[in-house]
């Protein structure tokens, strides 16, 4: 699992590749709130990588939902795939957050 | 020939990794044409991970084994460990309809569990342990099966 951070003006995109599980949830988590520690809200979860995540990861994204709105701002993920997609739907988490087709629209909602 | 069992005198989340790689390559091994690799990865996953943190707990890690095979056109995971018995009944529903406020995640590993699998066996107190049977059918060769 490896995540990078790439600021966009007041949008931060957050690309998550490889497989979040309880294993590294945390780290995930971590790298997932800390543009919203830094003061930026506007975050964008760039999921194109993303081949796997858990409950545990679910959790962490559940997090970082609260802390965008916490802070004003927005968290929405781009590029999921299918499977990952699904586990969103089947546990209701697709109904709390946006989900877009690709990074570059997604930051054009939040800029 | 790929071992068939994963076996854990004690067992941490540190070996999950390796844990999903057997459940991953048996996927392969066993079923190279049907798409149940990640639902078999994460239904495992949740096990162990609920296993690790309140079957044992913190102060305790324990034995687990694990072990996945084909039968009756499905695939079949076995899941044994010496904890306390559990009773899935004991563990809460998640609200998945509930917004953002409400949403609490306790329950969710498990729910999956039941949602991606086709069949979930709980024993608990089986052999001085708990046991447990994943089941996951695969799709028949031929056209005119069931939508996924």
């Amino acid at each position: 699992m490896e995540t990078t951070t790439d600021n966009r003006g007041d949008v931060t995109v957050v690309t998550v590749g490889g497989k979040v599980d309880a294993s590294n949830a945390d780290a995930f988590g971590a790298a997932l709130t800390a543009p919203m520690a830094a003061g930026t809200a506007k975050v964008v979860l760039d999921c194109a990588g993303l081949e796997y995540i858990s409950s545990a990861g679910l959790r962490q994204i559940l997090g970082g939902l609260k802390a965008a709105q916490a802070g004003g701002g927005e968290l929405v993920l781009a590029s999921v795939v299918p499977d990952v997609e699904r586990v969103l739907k089947i546990s209701g988490f697709s109904k709390l957050m946006r989900l877009e087709s690709d990074t570059d629209a997604a930051v054009a909602t939040l800029a | 020939m790929l071992p068939e069992r994963f076996e854990l005198r004690e067992a941490q989340l540190e070996q999950l990794p390796d844990l999903l790689a057997f459940v991953e390559r048996r996927c392969v091994e066993l079923a190279p044409d049907a798409a149940v690799g990640f639902d078999l990865q994460l239904a495992v996953e949740e096990v162990f991970v609920n296993l690790v943190q309140h079957g044992y707990g913190e102060a305790v890690a324990g034995p687990v084994r694990v072990e996945l095979s084909k039968k009756d056109g499905a695939l079949w995971v076995t899941i044994r460990d010496e904890a306390p018995p559990f009773e899935p009944d004991s563990a809460p529903t998640p609200d998945v309809g509930a917004g953002l406020e409400e949403r609490e995640t306790g329950g969710l590993g498990l729910f999956l569990v039941d949602q991606l699998m086709d069949e979930v066996r709980y024993q608990p107190g089986y052999e001085g342990g708990n046991r447990l049977d994943l089941i996951k059918k695969l799709a028949p060769a031929r056209s005119g099966g069931k939508d996924r």
